[in-house]
């Protein structure tokens, strides 16, 4: 296949799309009726409400705002009252006349904590109750900033892990598995760009600037079709527009960290801006350290986040927002940076009042470099990034209030740049040692109707997902024992290789009562691409490699089933699912795998199958003076390869079968709230050793099959106290104290378990656990005007 | 990279022993193998595997008949009766060839793991190490000794092993003081000081004559013994795959390697030394 082909036809395509369209949807408007259709927005900041609700109280009918904030709902002509409302914001209702296409913008005024009780009718809940999209959750910044944290910094990622099915991959990190899936198989959006390290220092904390952060949304494997390309989950994060009508501003001081967040009009209801920084000092801790070596080293990391977002006129709004983030770390000897950097670039566009468009622009990259110092004779640099370019164009057709189509495609090129050693320092012992580029194209179309029928809504889908590898390459043929035996060397930029993925996605949703449902959904997801890393934490040398002739995709496919059920006006909700996902050509590494720096990586791979299953329950209250949730999961996650574990079925690290949490906020009065949240999670599995030998004097271990051990089970509880601090001088400024401990009774949960022979007899060996944390306390200083 | 990581880890976490029952598998042969050189006597010992934590010396493997054989010779190895269990090969028409294969054939006087007969095989491969000066720094920020070699590699993949000796006894027995290395980064370039060795502090001295012990190791060999200093060493969830087994090349199923190397030799005296780490290595040569 031909790429430059390949483009022009994407351009028709995007084209026809373009004109044919909009004609065609104002065509398809049967007689009498008319269409009701605007933007949703924050009374006080002007920002869009992406999944605010629309009543039609006299049809029993109604529409949600998509994830820009804009609705549409066409209905026979006459007079009705219209509600408008959205969780945590006061309800609006309006009568109207409809006899003529209507624009109808809503502001929605935020409800204060006090009056939050009243206002327990909460939108969310019900959205969960009727829409056919299975295992989705979204959580607000605010609401997350209520949680406990660790060392005071605020992190939407240890957030998500207290959801069900979702699991911390090692004590601390801000990496997940979801249900049995690795990190690398989760695609996290930060306005739609793709985050493809989500962890600063270690991975001990997300790269999510609190305060840049409006909200979250994670859905565990039953992705919309508009998303693929992973197997286990999107986590769709999305960064404050900013306040369009006035400025504000909002930062903190923190034991690790220090942010400071503006925002405002740049012209008033037309344009905003929003800027926001974080810069760690973890190195200051160092210097506390007894150890001079350790006192040298300069250890910290930063981010700014930045989003510009100006409205046109009413049919067009563009958003501009970006990511930059940095780690650093160095010594006299040393250095090592890593970082991403994201680029958006959207174009709202309102073709007619039923069909709306989003256009977005996306760069994405992640790098990182290391070397010894310039002045080291023997100085050299490692380079390694990853770079995507994004097209896509989403549209959403608003057909009638019984069909809603969802439809586009998108364009991801990437290029993979495996990395690179170049000899600096005179005596330098590499001349230059590098991996080429590898470029791929990975493209889908999409298409989905969500449509309502009686009692039943449903929701019914394709992705077509298209994967091409481009030259110029080099691809290596490997023998049945993976030994290199010749290779094809393409020249010219040509694809050269092609993988098609047909993706179903449906779902159907009974509504038992007003506030109960039944659900179930099958989805297939391919993924083309995926980490190098087979340690269960993961580093920041983070090496991505795609599909290719030797690599065929995953491919994931996951039914499910729940039950859903609000009590009390949607004061507590309950869920339950049950799923079972099956995963082909499922890629694990072979034993003592060499995956850094490596031309023959597609050797070190194994391939097979998978399976998890689970139930997942939670229980959530969502009003009150007491907010917060309880969840419960039973989940098993196992691989099949046949040259791992001598072919037989093995756990995954991820496969821990009870985890329970518990997540609670308490407002004692209304400037102090206290919270907690108590994990409970099966110990890791672990291979450990079975006997021993002696060869060369050392004492070598015999293991057990893989992962047929378990290290203790993990336990932290952790409680924090906010206290927004009375400021009679001026109202516009608040203060809030927040002081959190990690860890409160000081669970020694282990991190490792190593086994060592005893340097003082030769013939004995014991057991070493590695613990991270242990209790830590910290108080942060937070402000905002 | 393991320095980055010891850095941020070791301000927060603490060790602690634990006590982890474990099951013990099943008892297999272990056999260490070795065919030197004219300088060296080759020998095999021969064990078994025992329980994790039994904290006694490797039960040894007695009465057996070990034979090596290249073509149509065959040399009958000799127990020791100072160390049993273990069995040189002290006949004087032993020569290693260069490129070829020799077997080895074990018969063992009772069954262990099932078998009493294990094979294994070897090729020898060609010395291929020019070293024409050492570099030797004491690196007071790690307080450890750090060897590095000069000369020009020759062309070809080669796989290295490196031991020390200090004032003519080696001190480098374990598998962690060992070092492998494969030239893929520097093949054919002249070696401007690779590290080749990293001696504790208390391993020698000024005045102490030095010696690099340097062969050619084949790459089922370099692959066993890094995969071994893997499943030796420390592991972390960041950096560390799954522990794993390692494979060794002896038949039905036994623990162990059996190799063949030759050797070559680079002796130095150790003079005083100034602290050198970000400044040019000292050089030695003889």
């Amino acid at each position: 296949m031909n790429t430059k082909h390949d483009f022009k036809q994407w351009i028709i395509l995007l084209l026809a799309i373009f004109f044919l369209l909009p004609e065609l949807t104002i065509f398809a408007q049967k007689k009498n009726h008319f269409t009701i259709s605007g933007y949703v927005r924050d009374k006080n900041s002007g920002e869009l409400l992406p999944g605010a609700t629309l009543y039609v109280k006299e049809l029993k009918t109604g529409t949600v705002s998509n994830s820009y904030g804009f609705y549409s709902l066409t209905i026979p002509g006459g007079n009705y009252h219209l509600t408008y409302s959205f969780v945590g914001y006061q309800s609006q209702t309006v009568s109207i006349s409809l006899f003529q296409d209507m624009l109808i913008n809503r502001e929605l005024s935020a409800v204060s904590s006090r009056l939050r009780e009243v206002e327990i009718k909460s939108a969310s809940a019900r959205e969960n109750i009727r829409l056919p999209q299975m295992s989705v959750t979204k959580m607000n910044m605010k609401n997350i900033a209520e949680i406990p944290s660790f060392m005071g910094e605020v992190d939407l990622v240890k957030a998500l892990q207290l959801l069900p099915g979702v699991k911390f991959v090692a004590e601390g990190s801000s990496g997940m598995s979801v249900r049995g899936g690795g990190p690398d198989q989760n695609l996290i959006l930060l306005d739609e760009a793709t985050v493809y390290n989500a962890g600063h220092l270690m991975g001990f904390f997300s790269v999510f600037n609190p305060d840049a952060v409006q909200s979250v949304k994670l859905y565990k494997g039953d992705m919309p079709a508009a998303y693929g390309g992973r197997l286990s989950s999107l986590v769709q994060v999305r960064m404050k527009e900013g306040n369009n009508k006035a400025f504000h501003g909002q930062g903190g001081i923190g034991l690790v960290s220090s942010r400071l967040m503006f925002e405002g009009p740049i012209i008033k209801n037309k344009a905003s801006f929003m800027v926001s920084g974080r810069r760690t000092y973890a190195d200051l801790f160092l210097k506390l350290s007894h150890d001079e070596k350790l006192r040298q080293n300069r250890l910290y990391f930063y981010d700014l986040n930045t989003k510009l977002n100006f409205s046109l006129n009413g049919n067009n709004h563009f958003f501009l927002s970006g990511y930059f983030g940095k780690d650093v770390f160095k010594n006299n000897f040393f250095g090592m940076d890593w970082g991403n950097a994201t680029g958006t670039f959207r174009w709202n566009h309102i073709f007619n009042e039923k069909l709306f468009s989003n256009i977005s622009v996306i760069v994405s990259r992640f790098n990182y470099n290391l070397g010894l110092a310039a002045d080291n004779p023997r100085a050299f640099l490692w380079q390694s990034a990853l770079t995507d370019f994004t097209l896509k164009d989403n549209f959403d057709w608003f057909i009638n209030p019984k069909n809603k189509l969802n439809f586009g495609f998108s364009v991801i090129y990437h290029d993979f740049f495996p990395g690179k050693i170049t000899g600096i320092g005179k005596e330098a012992v590499i001349d230059e040692y590098c991996l080429p580029d590898n470029y791929s194209l990975e493209s889908a179309l999409y298409l989905s109707n969500e449509q309502k029928i009686g009692k039943f809504t449903l929701k019914y889908g394709l992705r077509v997902s298209f994967f091409n590898n481009l030259g110029p390459a080099t691809i290596y043929h490997y023998d049945a024992d993976f030994n290199v035996t010749d290779s094809t060397v393409y020249v010219t930029k040509k694809a050269f290789n092609t993988y098609v993925g047909i993706e179903p996605r449906v779902g159907i949703v009974f509504r038992v009562n007003k506030s109960s449902s039944v659900k179930a959904s099958y989805a297939r997801n391919y993924q083309y691409v995926q980490q190098a890393q087979n340690s269960t934490a993961g580093n920041p040398m983070d090496i991505w490699f795609p599909a290719n002739p030797n690599i065929k995709p995953q491919v994931g496919d996951q039914v499910a089933a729940g039950y859903y059920q609000d009590f009390k006006q949607g004061a507590y909700s309950f869920s339950g699912e049950l799923y079972y996902k099956w995963i082909h050509n499922a890629i694990d590494f072979k034993d003592h795998a060499n995956l850094i720096l490596n031309k023959y990586l597609d050797g070190q791979l194994r391939t097979g199958r998978g399976y998890d299953y689970g139930i997942e329950l939670m229980l959530k209250k969502t009003s009150g003076k007491l907010t917060g949730w309880m969840s419960y999961t039973y989940s098993r996650s196992f691989r099949v390869i046949p040259e791992i574990n001598n072919g037989e079925p093995y756990p995954t690290s991820y496969d821990r079968p009870n985890d329970f949490s518990l997540t609670l906020s308490y407002r004692i009065n209304p400037g102090i709230r206290l919270s907690m949240s108590w994990v409970y999670l099966t110990g890791q599995p672990v291979t450990f050793p079975v006997s021993r030998f002696l060869y060369s004097h050392t004492i070598v271990p015999v293991y057990s099959g893989r992962n047929s051990y378990r290290m203790a089970d993990y336990h932290r509880l952790d409680l924090a106290m906010i206290w927004d601090l009375p400021n009679k001088k001026s109202k516009k400024w608040h203060n809030q104290l927040n002081f959190s401990v990690y860890n409160a009774y000081n669970r020694k949960n282990p991190w490792v378990i190593n086994f060592q022979n005893d340097p003082n007899a030769p013939n004995t060996t014991h057991a070493e656990m590695t613990y991270l944390f242990g209790i830590v306390p910290t108080v942060t200083y937070n402000f905002r005007f | 990279m393991i320095f980055v990581l010891l850095v941020s880890i070791a301000v927060a976490s603490c060790t602690k022993q634990v006590n982890i029952p474990l099951k013990t598998g099943n008892e297999k042969l272990v056999v260490e193998g070795y065919l030197f050189g004219r300088d060296s006597v080759s020998w095999v010992r021969l064990t078994k595997t025992s329980g994790y934590f039994s904290d006694e010396p490797p039960p040894p493997v007695t009465h057996a008949r070990i034979v090596v054989s290249h073509q149509k010779k065959q040399w009958l190895l000799m127990e020791s009766s100072a160390k049993p269990g273990v069995y040189f090969l002290r006949d004087s028409t032993f020569r290693l060839l260069v490129s070829d294969t020799f077997n080895l054939q074990i018969q063992l006087k009772n069954p262990v793991g099932g078998h009493d007969i294990y094979k294994s095989q070897t090729v020898v491969p060609p010395l291929r190490i020019r070293i024409d000066s050492l570099g030797i720094d004491f690196a007071p920020d790690f307080k450890k000794w750090i060897i590095r070699y000069f000369g020009k590699d020759i062309s070809g993949r080669d796989y290295y092993l490196f031991n020390s000796s200090v004032n003519g006894k080696i001190v480098t027995d374990s598998i962690l003081q060992k070092v492998v290395r494969d030239d893929e980064f520097f093949d054919g370039r002249y070696v401007s000081g690779v590290v080749v060795q990293v001696l504790n502090e208390r391993t020698m001295k000024v005045g102490d004559e030095y010696t690099l012990l340097a062969s050619n190791i084949t790459k089922a060999y370099y692959d066993y013994m890094s995969s071994l200093q893997d499943e030796v060493g420390d592991k972390n969830p960041l950096f560390s795959g799954p522990p794993a087994n390692v494979k060794g090349n002896i038949s039905n199923g036994a623990e162990g390697f059996f190799t063949s190397f030759m050797t070559t030799s680079y002796t130095v005296q150790l003079k005083a030394n100034k602290p050198a780490v970000n400044s040019d290595t000292d050089r030695f040569s003889k």
